[in-house]
């Protein structure tokens, strides 16, 4: 199930609230929201629930042992533990890729096997917290309940944000439920509702004309493509972190921010604290450090840097195009730790924006083209090899007023906004006016982004042939 | 200080969010409303008696839940007047025009009316298997036409957007043509007698992917004088009657705002003849037959031939039989059956390749 959708937001989402908000007590609360987080999931793949609810099994399992043991055997356990939360995201993610990366012959001869759902960061999900137990920074919970919560929690189960235990272990014994947290997570769900369905899926439509239905983008095609993709991932993935927090927030979870305006950055570097940033930092503590991080000299500083994004661009998809985007971005993030960086911040802040933005875009092609014969394409059209002019039709179809204004709004919001906040800030209308602008825009936000989803479900019988 | 205002929030959104199961259960939607769409909503799944109803139950219940939600029309209407009324956006099935007119883009309609999209492949196949049908009529003494009407975008490209407008170059129909007339097969272009034909009155509907009655009326003038029946004509003065508001058509339903559109268009005041349907298919051949003794004429053809033609051929020809093209897989076994004098080819531009996509 989507947030975005009928079931969810019409049917699922009331039923469930009026439900949490009746039952008493932290436990029966729990209980509920573990059986509708259970029901969220199984509602596109119902098998996947019994995938969800093995690994919740072993790792529940593996952190208590690993929590009783010491020494070698501690040490052992832990390495069993993740070795079996990476066969099972290797089966499921990545089977596939690396027996076509051995031999084609060997990748056609698997059975195909289907992707669970946010498998990527569940798994991540029982590794922190396995990790977290043989650190010893926390003890290992015996409360079945709770660490199924922790892992399959709805609200972040399919896109994140990628959750530490410790962040939200109190908040599974006890929370406060208070009209202010839920009114506020209501707030955020929905302008992150509003970013998903207003500002990505209508830049969507012009990103897919380009990279989908354009055999040879212009130059113009290309980057107005690319532009419109920037818009639509940035609010495609914010959005749903955005209601993902706010949803947490309503059952009473503090769940990390995962954006901070992450097109302002001034640098590769800049730019992985502000996006995805549970995911950052989870690569940082999980990754990065217990390779070494930058404490064995400059030279093995630059190969895990490059190690963990490669890994990271894997995380992200099984293909090579990911492989080459984790390259790119660890290939800056080693350049501005040889000196780009210092020059960087030595230049007025636009130049350090621009390329910023520049390598960001650029690294975008990668993430969304096909394959990679189709990023060659598109780079060959940014660098202006097929001409200049807007040809394609569906490209022409595609420039249509609604995209454009949601591309306008969407740009501006993460383009310019980051420019803009501070003399906003300075903008103090008074209470009488800004409450009820405030409440009126949010409900503006609200009836536009419920009449899309709605519109969404219009599906009236096609009979051209006849 | 805004903030104490907003500790509220969530009352209001708890309503909004019951709002559509409330007035699901209190005042759903009317079937009629529904009927817009022209398919069955989702029926309610039935209770699963083995595993395998099991693990499709959420698919089906996910449906049936899509289609059946309070306010669902108000919602689909509200979202499409925004976007439609509003913005003209258009959306995948079709592209909106210069004044109010509409266009199906669906298979690359546009693009085929323009010149851009060519198959020529598949033309010169569709001419193979009309040279394939030819022969078998001609061994019988029946004649073949072949008269495909245009798309509305062909007739009308100064009403698309000037991306979409053909520049002058020739287009799958031209191809066609080409390919019939290196085959020896008689064919009418019945584009100039249409684009002439515009000055007198609209050929095609703004609304809808279809020619209004005058179009019908020239493009049938056009065949029956090909055919070599120039006294089958009809005079649009004599027969046309006063123009009157019709419902928006299927290309405003595409967008879902046909409900709001009404557009002025003329229809024939022709007597209706008695209708013989001779096959139960979803786009049932029939029959029908005149008063009068006169030839036999059969079209193949699509929606634009299925209504109209029946009663303009049937002021001088005996009987009518009316087969769905199908993708060329229209039943040869009516030839057989009915024996008629003639066989009019009349597949519209859209559906001229005897497969369904290249």
């Amino acid at each position: 199930m989507v947030f975005s959708s009928i079931p969810f937001l019409c049917f699922f989402l009331p039923l469930f609230l009026s439900v949490y908000f009746s039952v008493p007590g932290i436990g029966g609360k729990n209980a509920v929201t573990l059986l509708a987080s259970l029901l969220f999931y199984g509602w596109g793949e119902p098998w996947f629930v019994l995938v969800l609810l093995a690994s919740i099994a072993g790792n529940t399992l593996a952190a208590i042992g690993i929590d009783a043991l010491d020494g070698a055997a501690r040490r052992l356990a832990l390495a069993a533990a993740i070795t079996g939360n990476l066969l099972l995201l290797g089966v499921f993610k990545y089977a596939a890729f690396l027996a076509g990366a051995i031999d084609a012959q060997l990748a056609a001869a698997l059975p195909p096997i289907a992707l669970p759902l946010g498998i990527s960061f569940f798994t991540f999900h029982c590794l922190s917290y396995l990790i977290d137990v043989y650190r010893r920074r926390l003890r290992a919970n015996r409360n079945p309940i709770q660490v199924a919560l922790y892992i399959a929690l709805f609200p972040q189960l399919v896109a994140g944000p990628i959750v530490r235990y410790k962040t939200v272990a109190r908040q599974l014994r006890q929370r406060r439920h208070t009209l202010g947290r839920a009114s506020a997570g209501a707030r955020i769900f929905i302008i992150g509702l509003a970013q998903k369905v207003l500002l990505a899926d209508n830049a969507a439509t012009l990103a897919d004309a380009v990279f989908d239905h354009t055999a040879r983008p212009t130059l113009s095609e290309a980057w107005a493509g690319l532009a419109a993709y920037t818009v639509q991932i940035y609010f495609d993935f914010a959005g749903y972190s955005s209601m993902a927090i706010g949803l947490g927030l309503i059952l009473g979870f503090t769940l990390p921010r995962n954006f901070r305006l992450p097109y302002s950055a001034r640098s590769i570097t800049e730019f992985w604290r502000r996006w995805h940033m549970s995911l950052s930092a989870w690569l940082r503590d999980y990754l990065y450090i217990p390779l070494g991080g930058s404490r064995r000299g400059a030279l093995r500083t630059y190969a895990n840097l490059f190690t963990v994004f490669l890994l990271c661009g894997l995380w992200h998809g099984a293909s090579w195009n990911f492989v080459l985007w984790g390259a790119w971005h660890g290939a800056f993030l080693v350049l501005e730790r040889l000196g780009l960086g210092g020059l960087l911040r030595r230049l007025p802040p636009v130049a350090g924006w621009g390329y910023s933005l520049l390598a960001v875009m650029l690294g975008w092609v990668l993430f969304r083209a096909r394959d990679l014969d189709a990023a060659g394409q598109i780079f060959a059209a940014l660098a202006g090899r097929n001409g200049v002019d807007v040809r394609g039709f569906a490209v022409h179809a595609a420039l249509n007023p609604q995209v454009l204004i949601a591309l306008a709004a969407g740009g501006g919001i993460a383009f310019a906004l980051p420019w803009l906040r501070q003399p906003l800030q300075r903008v103090r209308p008074p209470v009488w006016l800004a409450a009820p602008a405030d409440a009126a825009w949010t409900l503006a936000l609200l009836s536009l982004a419920a009449l899309s989803v709605a519109a969404g479900t219009y599906s009236p019988f096609l009979y051209f042939r006849f | 200080m805004v903030r104490r205002y907003r500790r509220y929030w969530c009352l209001p959104l708890l309503l909004v969010l019951w709002l559509p199961i409330a007035v699901q259960g209190l005042a759903p939607d009317s079937k009629a409303l529904a009927a817009n769409e022209y398919r069955e909503l989702a029926a309610p799944p039935a209770w699963p008696g083995h595993a395998a109803g099991w693990l499709a139950l959420p698919g089906q219940l996910d449906g049936y839940l899509r289609d059946h939600f309070g306010l669902r029309h108000a919602m689909i209407r509200g979202y499409a007047r925004l976007t439609q009324h509003w913005l003209h956006a258009g959306n995948a099935l079709v592209l909106p025009g210069r004044d109010d007119w509409l266009f199906v883009r669906l298979n690359g309609m546009v693009e085929e009316s323009a010149g851009a999209l060519r198959h020529d492949r598949a033309m010169a196949h569709t001419a193979d298997v009309l040279a394939t049908l030819q022969q078998s009529l001609a061994q019988r003494g029946i004649a073949l036409l072949a008269a495909p009407p245009p798309n509305s975008a062909t007739i009308y490209p100064d009403k698309l957007p000037d991306w979409a407008a053909n520049p002058g170059v020739p287009t799958d129909y031209d191809s066609l043509l080409a390919s019939l007339a290196a085959r020896g097969i008689k064919a009418v272009d019945l584009r100039p007698a249409l684009a002439l034909a515009r000055k007198s009155g609209k050929v095609y509907l703004r609304h809808d992917t279809h020619w209004t009655g005058r179009g019908a009326l020239i493009g049938f003038n056009a065949v029956a004088q090909a055919a070599g029946h120039p006294d089958w004509q009809l005079d649009p003065a004599k027969v046309l009657r006063r123009p009157f508001d019709m419902p928006g058509g299927d290309l405003g339903r595409m967008l879902g705002i046909a409900e709001d559109q009404t557009e002025t268009t003329e229809e024939l005041a022709l007597p209706i003849p008695k209708v013989e349907t001779i096959s139960a298919d979803a786009y049932p051949t029939y029959s029908k037959v005149a008063a009068h003794p006169g030839p036999t004429i059969m079209v193949i053809g699509d929606s634009f031939t299925e209504a109209r033609y029946d009663t303009m051929v049937l002021q001088h020809a005996g009987r009518f039989v009316w087969v769905f093209n199908n993708f060329c897989n229209f039943d040869r076994a009516w030839i057989d059956r009915f024996q008629p004098d003639e066989v009019w080819w009349m597949v519209t531009e859209r559906n001229l390749a005897c497969w369904p996509a290249e």
